[in-house]
Protein backbone atom coordinates (compact mmCIF):
# COMPACT_ATOMS: atom_id res chain seq x y z
CA UNK A 1 0.00 0.00 0.00
CA UNK A 2 2.51 2.28 0.68
CA UNK A 3 4.47 1.51 -2.07
CA UNK A 4 1.10 2.31 -4.20
CA UNK A 5 0.82 5.59 -2.42
CA UNK A 6 4.52 6.56 -3.26
CA UNK A 7 3.37 5.98 -6.73
CA UNK A 8 0.38 8.27 -6.73
CA UNK A 9 3.02 11.12 -4.97
CA UNK A 10 5.78 10.98 -7.64
CA UNK A 11 2.49 10.78 -10.36
CA UNK A 12 1.24 13.51 -8.84
CA UNK A 13 4.67 15.28 -8.96
CA UNK A 14 5.04 15.00 -12.35
CA UNK A 15 1.80 15.83 -13.88
CA UNK A 16 1.24 18.88 -11.18
CA UNK A 17 4.57 20.17 -12.72
CA UNK A 18 3.45 19.81 -16.06
CA UNK A 19 2.71 22.71 -18.75
CA UNK A 20 0.02 20.51 -20.48
CA UNK A 21 -2.28 20.27 -17.18
CA UNK A 22 -1.81 24.02 -16.31
CA UNK A 23 -2.18 24.83 -20.15
CA UNK A 24 -5.86 22.54 -20.71
CA UNK A 25 -6.97 24.34 -17.36
CA UNK A 26 -6.56 28.09 -18.88
CA UNK A 27 -8.03 26.81 -21.62
CA UNK A 28 -11.10 25.42 -20.13
CA UNK A 29 -11.52 28.41 -18.20
CA UNK A 30 -11.63 30.91 -21.24
CA UNK A 31 -14.16 28.73 -23.14
CA UNK A 32 -16.21 28.84 -19.53
CA UNK A 33 -15.38 32.66 -19.72
CA UNK A 34 -16.62 33.29 -23.16
CA UNK A 35 -19.69 31.24 -22.36
CA UNK A 36 -21.00 32.57 -19.56
CA UNK A 37 -24.10 34.37 -18.62
CA UNK A 38 -28.14 33.55 -19.31
CA UNK A 39 -31.34 34.44 -18.72
CA UNK A 40 -30.94 33.39 -14.88
CA UNK A 41 -28.18 30.79 -13.24
CA UNK A 42 -29.72 27.60 -14.77
CA UNK A 43 -29.09 28.98 -18.32
CA UNK A 44 -25.62 29.96 -17.13
CA UNK A 45 -24.59 27.06 -15.24
CA UNK A 46 -25.96 24.74 -17.85
CA UNK A 47 -23.96 26.12 -20.75
CA UNK A 48 -20.62 25.26 -18.65
CA UNK A 49 -22.29 21.57 -17.65
CA UNK A 50 -22.97 21.34 -21.49
CA UNK A 51 -19.54 22.33 -22.28
CA UNK A 52 -18.25 19.29 -19.98
CA UNK A 53 -20.68 16.93 -21.23
CA UNK A 54 -19.27 16.95 -24.73
CA UNK A 55 -15.45 19.51 -25.42
CA UNK A 56 -14.24 19.95 -21.78
CA UNK A 57 -14.61 16.06 -20.86
CA UNK A 58 -13.70 14.49 -24.23
CA UNK A 59 -10.78 16.74 -25.52
CA UNK A 60 -9.88 17.88 -22.03
CA UNK A 61 -10.05 14.89 -19.75
CA UNK A 62 -8.73 12.77 -22.90
CA UNK A 63 -5.76 14.84 -23.38
CA UNK A 64 -4.81 15.06 -19.59
CA UNK A 65 -4.94 11.15 -19.75
CA UNK A 66 -2.85 10.72 -23.14
CA UNK A 67 -0.05 13.02 -21.36
CA UNK A 68 0.34 10.77 -18.36
CA UNK A 69 0.59 7.64 -19.85
CA UNK A 70 1.49 9.13 -23.49
CA UNK A 71 4.67 11.26 -21.81
CA UNK A 72 6.71 8.12 -20.52
CA UNK A 73 6.84 7.06 -24.13
CA UNK A 74 7.46 10.38 -25.90
CA UNK A 75 10.35 10.96 -22.83
CA UNK A 76 11.04 7.30 -23.39
CA UNK A 77 11.00 7.23 -19.37
CA UNK A 78 8.47 3.87 -19.47
CA UNK A 79 11.17 1.51 -19.11
CA UNK A 80 11.99 3.45 -15.56
CA UNK A 81 8.85 2.42 -14.39
CA UNK A 82 8.92 -1.24 -15.68
CA UNK A 83 11.39 -3.03 -12.95
CA UNK A 84 10.92 -1.29 -9.60
CA UNK A 85 9.59 -2.54 -6.28
CA UNK A 86 6.07 -1.22 -6.91
CA UNK A 87 4.43 -3.27 -9.84
CA UNK A 88 3.24 -2.23 -13.10
CA UNK A 89 -0.46 -2.61 -11.91
CA UNK A 90 0.27 -0.22 -9.11
CA UNK A 91 1.97 2.55 -11.77
CA UNK A 92 -1.04 2.12 -13.50
CA UNK A 93 -3.87 2.73 -10.85
CA UNK A 94 -1.39 5.63 -9.64
CA UNK A 95 -1.86 7.23 -12.80
CA UNK A 96 -5.42 6.89 -13.13
CA UNK A 97 -6.34 8.00 -9.30
CA UNK A 98 -3.96 10.95 -10.41
CA UNK A 99 -5.67 11.63 -13.54
CA UNK A 100 -9.35 11.61 -11.84
CA UNK A 101 -8.01 13.86 -9.22
CA UNK A 102 -6.90 16.39 -11.30
CA UNK A 103 -10.10 16.39 -13.40
CA UNK A 104 -12.03 16.35 -10.70
CA UNK A 105 -10.28 19.39 -9.34
CA UNK A 106 -10.14 20.95 -12.98
CA UNK A 107 -14.20 20.10 -12.79
CA UNK A 108 -14.41 21.69 -9.14
CA UNK A 109 -12.26 25.31 -10.30
CA UNK A 110 -13.95 25.53 -13.05
CA UNK A 111 -17.54 25.45 -11.44
CA UNK A 112 -15.84 27.70 -9.36
CA UNK A 113 -14.69 30.14 -11.70
CA UNK A 114 -17.94 29.89 -13.30
CA UNK A 115 -19.75 30.67 -9.86
CA UNK A 116 -17.61 34.10 -9.78
CA UNK A 117 -18.14 35.20 -12.77
CA UNK A 118 -22.17 34.58 -12.42
CA UNK A 119 -22.08 36.53 -9.65
CA UNK A 120 -20.04 39.35 -10.99
CA UNK A 121 -22.03 39.70 -13.84
CA UNK A 122 -25.06 39.65 -12.09
CA UNK A 123 -27.39 36.70 -13.18
CA UNK A 124 -30.41 36.54 -12.12
CA UNK A 125 -32.31 33.95 -9.95
CA UNK A 126 -29.89 32.82 -7.28
CA UNK A 127 -30.33 29.73 -5.58
CA UNK A 128 -28.60 27.36 -3.36
CA UNK A 129 -30.75 24.28 -4.30
CA UNK A 130 -30.27 25.22 -7.64
CA UNK A 131 -26.55 25.08 -7.31
CA UNK A 132 -26.16 22.36 -5.59
CA UNK A 133 -28.57 20.34 -7.95
CA UNK A 134 -26.06 21.75 -10.77
CA UNK A 135 -23.16 21.16 -9.04
CA UNK A 136 -24.01 17.16 -8.26
CA UNK A 137 -24.63 17.04 -12.20
CA UNK A 138 -21.71 18.72 -12.97
CA UNK A 139 -20.20 15.71 -11.07
CA UNK A 140 -22.08 13.15 -12.39
CA UNK A 141 -21.17 13.58 -15.95
CA UNK A 142 -17.06 14.21 -14.93
CA UNK A 143 -17.40 10.72 -13.60
CA UNK A 144 -19.08 9.61 -16.98
CA UNK A 145 -16.38 11.13 -18.97
CA UNK A 146 -13.42 9.84 -16.57
CA UNK A 147 -14.88 6.28 -17.48
CA UNK A 148 -14.31 6.91 -21.18
CA UNK A 149 -10.87 8.03 -20.63
CA UNK A 150 -9.52 4.29 -19.98
CA UNK A 151 -9.43 3.66 -23.44
CA UNK A 152 -7.18 6.68 -24.30
CA UNK A 153 -4.91 4.91 -21.74
CA UNK A 154 -4.38 1.68 -23.46
CA UNK A 155 -4.20 3.64 -26.76
CA UNK A 156 -1.36 5.99 -25.70
CA UNK A 157 0.22 2.47 -24.15
CA UNK A 158 -0.25 0.61 -27.24
CA UNK A 159 0.77 3.42 -29.80
CA UNK A 160 3.88 4.48 -27.15
CA UNK A 161 3.26 8.26 -27.15
CA UNK A 162 0.18 11.02 -26.97
CA UNK A 163 -0.92 11.47 -30.40
CA UNK A 164 -2.60 8.65 -31.71
CA UNK A 165 -4.89 8.96 -27.97
CA UNK A 166 -5.35 12.77 -28.58
CA UNK A 167 -6.33 11.71 -32.30
CA UNK A 168 -8.58 9.05 -30.71
CA UNK A 169 -10.28 11.63 -28.40
CA UNK A 170 -11.33 14.17 -31.07
CA UNK A 171 -12.92 11.44 -33.10
CA UNK A 172 -14.94 10.36 -30.29
CA UNK A 173 -16.02 14.38 -29.93
CA UNK A 174 -17.23 14.07 -33.75
CA UNK A 175 -18.81 11.08 -33.00
CA UNK A 176 -20.66 12.67 -29.89
CA UNK A 177 -21.60 15.86 -31.84
CA UNK A 178 -22.61 14.06 -35.25
CA UNK A 179 -24.03 10.95 -33.87
CA UNK A 180 -25.36 11.93 -30.64
CA UNK A 181 -28.63 13.36 -31.28
CA UNK A 182 -29.68 9.97 -33.85
CA UNK A 183 -31.18 7.10 -32.18
CA UNK A 184 -27.66 5.79 -31.44
CA UNK A 185 -26.52 8.48 -29.03
CA UNK A 186 -27.84 6.47 -25.97
CA UNK A 187 -25.75 3.60 -27.01
CA UNK A 188 -22.51 5.27 -28.06
CA UNK A 189 -20.50 6.00 -24.83
CA UNK A 190 -19.38 9.17 -25.87
CA UNK A 191 -22.75 10.68 -26.21
CA UNK A 192 -24.16 9.29 -23.42
CA UNK A 193 -23.05 12.22 -20.74
CA UNK A 194 -24.41 14.95 -23.23
CA UNK A 195 -27.99 12.96 -23.44
CA UNK A 196 -27.37 12.40 -19.54
CA UNK A 197 -27.50 15.74 -18.87
CA UNK A 198 -30.13 17.48 -21.39
CA UNK A 199 -32.80 15.05 -20.25
CA UNK A 200 -31.50 15.24 -16.38
CA UNK A 201 -34.20 17.10 -14.58
CA UNK A 202 -36.23 14.03 -15.29
CA UNK A 203 -34.36 11.84 -12.66
CA UNK A 204 -30.78 11.46 -11.77
CA UNK A 205 -30.06 8.49 -14.18
CA UNK A 206 -32.79 9.47 -17.12
CA UNK A 207 -31.41 7.23 -19.25
CA UNK A 208 -31.97 3.33 -19.95
CA UNK A 209 -29.37 1.22 -17.56
CA UNK A 210 -27.70 0.06 -21.05
CA UNK A 211 -26.88 3.21 -21.18
CA UNK A 212 -24.72 3.24 -17.87
CA UNK A 213 -23.80 -0.47 -18.12
CA UNK A 214 -21.84 0.67 -21.81
CA UNK A 215 -20.15 3.32 -19.71
CA UNK A 216 -18.61 0.46 -16.97
CA UNK A 217 -18.18 -1.55 -19.67
CA UNK A 218 -16.02 0.88 -21.77
CA UNK A 219 -13.61 1.77 -18.61
CA UNK A 220 -13.32 -2.37 -17.27
CA UNK A 221 -12.33 -2.64 -21.09
CA UNK A 222 -9.54 0.17 -21.19
CA UNK A 223 -8.02 -0.29 -17.66
CA UNK A 224 -7.82 -3.59 -17.58
CA UNK A 225 -6.67 -3.62 -21.17
CA UNK A 226 -4.20 -0.75 -19.76
CA UNK A 227 -2.95 -3.21 -16.73
CA UNK A 228 -2.87 -6.05 -18.81
CA UNK A 229 -0.75 -4.24 -21.63
CA UNK A 230 1.74 -2.98 -19.11
CA UNK A 231 2.35 -6.14 -17.55
CA UNK A 232 2.35 -8.34 -20.13
CA UNK A 233 3.26 -7.06 -23.23
CA UNK A 234 6.88 -7.12 -24.73
CA UNK A 235 8.95 -3.41 -23.98
CA UNK A 236 11.23 -3.08 -26.71
CA UNK B 1 30.34 -19.40 -5.95
CA UNK B 2 26.42 -18.08 -5.78
CA UNK B 3 24.81 -17.73 -8.55
CA UNK B 4 22.99 -14.55 -9.04
CA UNK B 5 22.13 -14.02 -12.95
CA UNK B 6 21.16 -17.14 -14.85
CA UNK B 7 19.77 -17.80 -18.27
CA UNK B 8 18.14 -21.10 -19.75
CA UNK B 9 18.30 -21.39 -23.27
CA UNK B 10 16.68 -18.05 -23.87
CA UNK B 11 15.39 -17.38 -27.08
CA UNK B 12 12.67 -14.86 -28.48
CA UNK B 13 11.19 -14.71 -32.21
CA UNK B 14 9.24 -12.19 -33.73
CA UNK B 15 6.87 -14.11 -35.82
CA UNK B 16 9.77 -15.87 -38.08
CA UNK B 17 12.51 -13.36 -37.45
CA UNK B 18 14.58 -15.00 -34.42
CA UNK B 19 16.53 -12.54 -32.44
CA UNK B 20 18.04 -14.61 -29.60
CA UNK B 21 18.42 -18.09 -29.85
CA UNK B 22 19.14 -20.32 -26.25
CA UNK B 23 21.12 -18.23 -24.82
CA UNK B 24 22.76 -19.53 -21.41
CA UNK B 25 24.46 -17.66 -19.05
CA UNK B 26 25.74 -17.51 -15.60
CA UNK B 27 27.00 -14.42 -13.69
CA UNK B 28 28.01 -15.03 -10.05
CA UNK B 29 28.44 -12.92 -7.36
CA UNK B 30 30.83 -10.36 -7.05
CA UNK B 31 31.25 -11.21 -11.09
CA UNK B 32 31.58 -8.02 -13.78
CA UNK B 33 30.03 -9.65 -16.66
CA UNK B 34 30.81 -7.72 -20.42
CA UNK B 35 28.68 -8.77 -22.56
CA UNK B 36 29.93 -8.01 -25.82
CA UNK B 37 28.35 -8.24 -29.49
CA UNK B 38 27.83 -5.82 -32.30
CA UNK B 39 24.88 -3.75 -32.91
CA UNK B 40 21.67 -5.74 -33.61
CA UNK B 41 23.46 -8.94 -31.89
CA UNK B 42 20.76 -9.12 -29.22
CA UNK B 43 22.27 -7.49 -26.16
CA UNK B 44 19.78 -5.28 -25.49
CA UNK B 45 17.26 -7.90 -25.94
CA UNK B 46 18.80 -9.80 -23.38
CA UNK B 47 19.12 -7.33 -21.14
CA UNK B 48 15.18 -6.46 -21.40
CA UNK B 49 14.68 -9.99 -20.74
CA UNK B 50 16.85 -10.12 -17.91
CA UNK B 51 14.63 -6.80 -16.82
CA UNK B 52 11.31 -8.93 -17.71
CA UNK B 53 10.44 -6.35 -20.06
CA UNK B 54 10.21 -9.00 -22.84
CA UNK B 55 8.92 -12.40 -22.56
CA UNK B 56 10.71 -15.34 -24.38
CA UNK B 57 9.51 -17.44 -26.70
CA UNK B 58 10.94 -19.97 -24.55
CA UNK B 59 13.65 -20.37 -21.75
CA UNK B 60 13.95 -18.37 -18.54
CA UNK B 61 15.93 -16.01 -17.03
CA UNK B 62 16.62 -15.61 -13.17
CA UNK B 63 17.90 -13.49 -10.52
CA UNK B 64 18.79 -14.60 -7.43
CA UNK B 65 17.37 -18.03 -8.15
CA UNK B 66 13.75 -16.44 -8.86
CA UNK B 67 12.43 -15.98 -12.31
CA UNK B 68 11.78 -12.70 -13.20
CA UNK B 69 8.39 -13.45 -15.27
CA UNK B 70 7.09 -15.05 -12.37
CA UNK B 71 8.44 -13.62 -9.41
CA UNK B 72 7.02 -10.40 -7.47
CA UNK B 73 8.24 -7.20 -7.73
CA UNK B 74 10.04 -6.91 -4.49
CA UNK B 75 12.87 -9.16 -6.57
CA UNK B 76 13.68 -5.45 -8.10
CA UNK B 77 14.38 -4.41 -4.55
CA UNK B 78 18.37 -5.14 -4.86
CA UNK B 79 18.59 -4.56 -8.76
CA UNK B 80 19.83 -1.56 -10.49
CA UNK B 81 19.57 -1.16 -14.22
CA UNK B 82 19.87 1.33 -17.11
CA UNK B 83 18.60 0.37 -20.65
CA UNK B 84 19.80 1.83 -24.02
CA UNK B 85 20.10 5.53 -23.77
CA UNK B 86 19.35 6.73 -20.64
CA UNK B 87 16.48 9.50 -20.26
CA UNK B 88 14.67 11.78 -17.87
CA UNK B 89 11.82 14.10 -17.32
CA UNK B 90 13.46 16.73 -19.39
CA UNK B 91 11.77 19.48 -17.29
CA UNK B 92 12.59 18.28 -13.79
CA UNK B 93 16.42 18.90 -12.87
CA UNK B 94 18.71 15.99 -11.52
CA UNK B 95 17.82 16.32 -8.16
CA UNK B 96 14.11 16.22 -9.09
CA UNK B 97 14.27 13.06 -11.53
CA UNK B 98 16.91 11.10 -8.80
CA UNK B 99 14.00 12.18 -5.51
CA UNK B 100 11.49 10.89 -7.73
CA UNK B 101 12.96 7.41 -8.54
CA UNK B 102 13.93 7.45 -4.90
CA UNK B 103 10.39 7.78 -3.83
CA UNK B 104 9.13 4.89 -6.07
CA UNK B 105 12.04 2.93 -4.65
CA UNK B 106 10.38 3.71 -1.27
CA UNK B 107 14.28 4.99 0.07
CA UNK B 108 14.47 8.16 1.88
CA UNK B 109 14.45 11.04 -0.62
CA UNK B 110 16.73 13.85 0.20
CA UNK B 111 19.76 11.39 1.57
CA UNK B 112 19.30 9.12 -0.85
CA UNK B 113 19.48 11.60 -3.70
CA UNK B 114 22.40 13.66 -2.11
CA UNK B 115 24.49 10.19 -1.61
CA UNK B 116 23.81 9.27 -5.22
CA UNK B 117 24.87 12.50 -6.85
CA UNK B 118 28.13 12.49 -4.57
CA UNK B 119 29.02 9.16 -5.82
CA UNK B 120 28.43 9.60 -9.64
CA UNK B 121 29.96 13.48 -9.14
CA UNK B 122 26.76 15.07 -10.09
CA UNK B 123 26.36 17.26 -7.28
CA UNK B 124 27.71 20.54 -9.45
CA UNK B 125 24.48 19.49 -11.64
CA UNK B 126 21.93 18.93 -9.30
CA UNK B 127 19.78 22.03 -10.20
CA UNK B 128 20.22 21.58 -14.22
CA UNK B 129 17.26 20.27 -16.05
CA UNK B 130 18.02 17.19 -17.53
CA UNK B 131 17.07 18.74 -20.74
CA UNK B 132 20.05 20.89 -20.19
CA UNK B 133 22.57 18.37 -19.31
CA UNK B 134 25.52 17.37 -21.72
CA UNK B 135 25.03 13.70 -22.92
CA UNK B 136 27.65 12.61 -20.62
CA UNK B 137 25.69 14.06 -17.45
CA UNK B 138 22.37 12.49 -18.96
CA UNK B 139 24.57 8.99 -18.47
CA UNK B 140 25.62 9.81 -15.24
CA UNK B 141 22.16 10.48 -14.07
CA UNK B 142 20.88 7.29 -16.25
CA UNK B 143 23.67 5.50 -13.38
CA UNK B 144 22.53 7.47 -10.82
CA UNK B 145 19.38 6.07 -11.17
CA UNK B 146 20.63 2.75 -11.85
CA UNK B 147 22.44 3.07 -8.26
CA UNK B 148 20.35 5.01 -6.00
CA UNK B 149 19.47 1.72 -3.76
CA UNK B 150 22.70 0.55 -3.58
CA UNK B 151 21.98 -2.02 -5.57
CA UNK B 152 23.35 -5.88 -5.17
CA UNK B 153 22.80 -6.79 -8.87
CA UNK B 154 23.30 -3.73 -11.53
CA UNK B 155 21.94 -4.82 -15.04
CA UNK B 156 23.94 -2.03 -17.27
CA UNK B 157 23.03 -1.40 -21.34
CA UNK B 158 26.32 0.35 -22.82
CA UNK B 159 26.66 3.03 -19.68
CA UNK B 160 30.00 4.76 -21.04
CA UNK B 161 28.68 5.48 -24.85
CA UNK B 162 28.74 9.16 -24.02
CA UNK B 163 31.33 9.54 -20.89
CA UNK B 164 34.22 11.33 -21.64
CA UNK B 165 37.42 9.90 -20.70
CA UNK B 166 37.71 11.06 -17.47
CA UNK B 167 34.32 9.70 -17.07
CA UNK B 168 35.12 6.65 -18.05
CA UNK B 169 37.79 5.56 -15.75
CA UNK B 170 35.73 7.29 -12.49
CA UNK B 171 32.65 4.57 -13.59
CA UNK B 172 35.29 2.04 -14.57
CA UNK B 173 36.52 2.30 -10.67
CA UNK B 174 33.35 2.68 -8.99
CA UNK B 175 32.02 -0.57 -10.45
CA UNK B 176 35.26 -2.42 -9.80
CA UNK B 177 35.43 -1.09 -6.67
CA UNK B 178 31.97 -1.96 -5.70
CA UNK B 179 32.53 -5.69 -7.44
CA UNK B 180 35.08 -6.29 -5.23
CA UNK B 181 34.47 -4.40 -2.10
CA UNK B 182 30.27 -4.74 -1.43
CA UNK B 183 30.24 -8.26 -3.91
CA UNK B 184 28.06 -6.45 -6.40
CA UNK B 185 27.36 -8.52 -9.24
CA UNK B 186 27.52 -5.97 -12.34
CA UNK B 187 26.06 -7.34 -16.03
CA UNK B 188 27.59 -4.75 -18.55
CA UNK B 189 27.10 -4.73 -22.31
CA UNK B 190 29.23 -2.83 -24.68
CA UNK B 191 30.52 -2.53 -27.93
CA UNK B 192 33.76 -0.32 -26.83
CA UNK B 193 35.82 -3.69 -26.47
CA UNK B 194 39.25 -2.19 -25.17
CA UNK B 195 36.95 -0.36 -21.98
CA UNK B 196 35.44 -4.25 -21.47
CA UNK B 197 38.54 -5.93 -21.54
CA UNK B 198 39.95 -3.28 -19.00
CA UNK B 199 36.68 -3.52 -16.83
CA UNK B 200 34.98 -6.98 -16.72
CA UNK B 201 36.23 -9.86 -15.41
CA UNK B 202 34.43 -12.26 -18.00
CA UNK B 203 33.22 -11.59 -21.29
CA UNK B 204 30.47 -13.15 -23.04
CA UNK B 205 30.58 -12.60 -26.69
CA UNK B 206 26.99 -12.67 -28.88
CA UNK B 207 26.53 -12.55 -32.36
CA UNK B 208 23.53 -12.84 -34.62
CA UNK B 209 21.42 -13.72 -31.49
CA UNK B 210 23.75 -16.51 -30.38
CA UNK B 211 25.91 -16.77 -27.81
CA UNK B 212 29.33 -17.87 -29.11
CA UNK B 213 31.59 -17.58 -26.29
CA UNK B 214 32.22 -17.14 -22.83
CA UNK B 215 35.46 -16.52 -21.86
CA UNK B 216 37.54 -15.17 -18.29
CA UNK B 217 39.41 -11.78 -18.40
CA UNK B 218 42.67 -14.49 -17.69
CA UNK B 219 41.94 -16.81 -20.59
CA UNK B 220 41.42 -14.21 -22.76
CA UNK B 221 45.40 -12.71 -21.54
CA UNK B 222 46.75 -16.48 -22.42
CA UNK B 223 44.37 -16.55 -25.43
CA UNK B 224 45.19 -12.78 -26.98
CA UNK B 225 47.82 -13.06 -30.07
CA UNK B 226 50.82 -10.98 -28.96
CA UNK B 227 53.69 -10.22 -31.85
CA UNK B 228 56.95 -8.41 -32.47
CA UNK B 229 56.69 -6.12 -34.26
CA UNK B 230 60.89 -4.79 -36.15
CA UNK B 231 61.04 -1.32 -37.74
CA UNK B 232 63.98 -0.89 -40.08
CA UNK B 233 65.65 2.05 -41.72
CA UNK B 234 66.06 0.29 -45.13
CA UNK B 235 67.61 -3.30 -46.29
CA UNK B 236 63.62 -4.97 -44.72
CA UNK B 237 64.20 -8.00 -46.67
CA UNK B 238 68.17 -8.41 -45.81
CA UNK B 239 66.26 -8.49 -42.25
CA UNK B 240 63.91 -10.59 -42.60
CA UNK B 241 66.15 -13.25 -44.29
CA UNK B 242 68.52 -12.83 -40.97
CA UNK B 243 65.73 -13.22 -38.73
CA UNK B 244 64.35 -16.71 -40.55
CA UNK B 245 67.96 -17.76 -40.59
CA UNK B 246 68.69 -17.88 -37.04
CA UNK B 247 65.17 -19.47 -36.39
CA UNK B 248 62.26 -16.66 -35.93
CA UNK B 249 59.19 -16.88 -37.71
CA UNK B 250 59.42 -13.54 -39.29
CA UNK B 251 57.43 -12.12 -42.05
CA UNK B 252 57.06 -8.55 -43.81
CA UNK B 253 53.50 -7.09 -42.49
CA UNK B 254 51.44 -5.19 -45.05
CA UNK B 255 52.48 -1.88 -43.79
CA UNK B 256 56.48 -3.05 -44.30
CA UNK B 257 57.22 -3.73 -40.73
CA UNK B 258 58.68 -7.23 -39.68
CA UNK B 259 56.34 -9.29 -37.53
CA UNK B 260 57.60 -12.26 -35.35
CA UNK B 261 55.29 -14.41 -33.63
CA UNK B 262 57.68 -16.71 -31.49
CA UNK B 263 57.34 -16.42 -27.93
CA UNK B 264 60.74 -16.20 -27.58
CA UNK B 265 61.48 -12.74 -29.33
CA UNK B 266 58.37 -11.66 -27.94
CA UNK B 267 59.70 -13.02 -24.30
CA UNK B 268 63.53 -11.48 -25.34
CA UNK B 269 63.20 -8.57 -27.78
CA UNK B 270 66.82 -7.45 -27.03
CA UNK B 271 68.01 -10.61 -28.79
CA UNK B 272 66.39 -9.73 -31.87
CA UNK B 273 67.43 -5.98 -31.11
CA UNK B 274 71.29 -7.44 -31.44
CA UNK B 275 70.99 -9.65 -34.09
CA UNK B 276 69.91 -6.95 -36.25
CA UNK B 277 72.37 -4.43 -34.96
CA UNK B 278 75.45 -7.12 -35.10
CA UNK B 279 74.81 -7.20 -38.64
CA UNK B 280 74.61 -3.53 -39.42
CA UNK B 281 71.31 -2.88 -39.87
CA UNK B 282 70.18 0.16 -38.58
CA UNK B 283 66.84 -0.48 -35.81
CA UNK B 284 64.16 2.20 -35.88
CA UNK B 285 61.65 0.23 -33.63
CA UNK B 286 61.16 -2.71 -31.65
CA UNK B 287 57.65 -3.75 -29.96
CA UNK B 288 55.80 -5.83 -28.11
CA UNK B 289 52.10 -5.93 -29.50
CA UNK B 290 49.64 -7.84 -28.22
CA UNK B 291 45.77 -8.55 -29.58
CA UNK B 292 43.03 -6.34 -28.49
CA UNK B 293 39.98 -7.52 -27.63
CA UNK B 294 38.62 -5.68 -30.82
CA UNK B 295 40.43 -7.69 -33.21
CA UNK B 296 39.80 -10.96 -31.05
CA UNK B 297 36.43 -9.80 -31.14
CA UNK B 298 36.33 -9.60 -35.16
CA UNK B 299 37.96 -12.61 -35.17
CA UNK B 300 35.88 -14.38 -33.40
CA UNK B 301 32.66 -13.05 -34.73
CA UNK B 302 33.96 -13.45 -38.21
CA UNK B 303 34.27 -17.57 -38.19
Amino acid sequence: MKLLWNAVYTENRKLSRSPVLWGMLVFLLFVTGIRSGGADWNEHLGNMSFLFASVFGLMGFGTITAWVFGREYADRTVKDLLALPVSRTAIVIAKGLVIAGWCLASTLMIFGFSLLLGLLIGVPGFSWSMIMKQFGELLLIAVFHLLLCSPIALLASISRGYLVPIAYAFTTLMIALTAGPTALGAYLPWSIPALHLSMSGLTTFPLGKASYVILVLVFAVGALGTMSWWKRADHR
Amino acid sequence: MQEIIRTESLTKRYGTHSVLQNVSLTVHRGEIYGFLGLNGAGKTTTIRMLLGMIRPTSGTAYINGRSVIEAKPDLWQQVGYMVETPYAYPNFTVRDNLRLIAKLRGLPENSATESVMEKLRLTPYADTKAKNLSLGNAQKLGLAKAMIHNPSVLILDEPTNALDPAGIVHVRELLRRLAKEEGMTVFISSHILEEMSKLASRIGIIHGGALLEEISSREFEQLRRKRLTVKVQDRRETASRLLLQAGYNARIADEGNIEIADDEAIRQPERVAKLLVDADLSLAGLTVEEEGLESYFLQRVSE
